[in-house]
């Protein structure tokens, strides 16, 4: 097995979004993990994006579904299949 | 099978794909639209649309990504004829690490061990919607798909119909502006004030 190439803080920080969302390929996933091993800054800024990514995710889907939104919708689709069908 | 029953066995398979997908459409459309009633009439359209258009669907295929598709274009339909409202944040050009950097500056790492968490929670829902709100709409979009539904960038690009190649550089640049967004709303509303206050206080 090949060992992982080493990647430079630059390449790590470039890509951290496709390695946050398991974007990347299992060479490039592996380069970039050896970074974050040995680079604190890196690693510290890796915890940063997927934590900020993490909270904005929970703070958006806190939603409240209208109780009669798919009856609603099950109505309309109802009213169509009767026109169709006159 | 009549032309009716056959009609009535669809309605019945479109329901039970669409019940399971409706909580994010509905979350999409709100954040969308940005008020409940549109959000409502948004999603009502969308599944009147699908559900004409529910013999172009391939069964066994991704449902989710193929509603969404006809969410947001009847979303696009709805919006071109409306003005966005300017932002005043400039988003051009945002660095890479900006939040990143931002927060080190401001302190917020010394004391937190998750600086991120820290400030996004102290943000309010409107405030965190106001700064993907505030992204110019090619990347409003797409980091809408992204944080509200974790799809992947296949899906992101299928239901926008662009390149993968595309969802990916706007994603990453997205994100950039979003960071300055986020902390220029939290500026604004003395959020970050009241963490170094805090931090200098604990």
């Amino acid at each position: 097995m090949t060992a992982p190439s080493r990647y430079s803080c630059q390449e790590v920080v470039e890509k951290l979004d496709e390695y946050v969302d398991r974007a990347l390929t299992s060479g490039e996933i592996a380069s970039v993990e050896e970074h974050l091993q040995r680079c604190a800054e890196c690693a510290c800024e890796y915890r940063f994006e997927s934590n900020l990514i993490s909270e904005i995710r929970a703070k958006l889907r806190r939603i409240d579904l209208p109780p009669d939104l798919m009856s609603r919708i099950s109505q309309m689709i109802r009213e169509e299949c009767d026109k169709e069908g006159e | 099978m009549s032309e009716t029953d056959s009609k009535t066995a669809d309605a019945a398979i479109f329901e039970s794909l669409l019940t399971p997908q409706l909580g994010a459409a509905y979350g999409m459309a709100l954040r969308l639209s940005g008020n409940t009633a549109d959000a409502e009439d948004l999603v009502q359209e969308a599944a009147l649309l699908a559900f004409r258009g529910f013999k172009t669907f391939e069964l066994g295929t991704n449902f989710k990504a193929w509603f969404f598709r006809i969410l947001t274009n009847a979303y696009f339909g709805k919006r071109r004829r409306e003005k966005r409202r300017p932002t005043s944040v400039d988003l051009e050009d945002v660095p890479e690490r900006y939040l990143f950097e931002r927060t080190a500056e401001a302190g917020l790492h010394e004391r937190s061990n998750d600086p991120a968490s820290h400030l996004v929670s102290e943000m309010d829902v409107e405030q965190v919607t106001a700064a993907i709100d505030a992204l110019p709409e090619e990347y409003r979009v797409v980091s809408m798909l992204y944080f509200l539904e974790d799809l992947s960038y296949q899906d992101i690009a299928e239901v926008l119909d662009i390149p993968v190649g595309t969802v990916r550089s706007r994603l990453h640049r997205g994100r950039r502006m979003l960071q300055k967004a986020l902390w220029h709303i939290a500026e604004e509303a003395g959020i970050i004030s009241k963490l170094k206050n805090e931090d200098a206080a604990s």
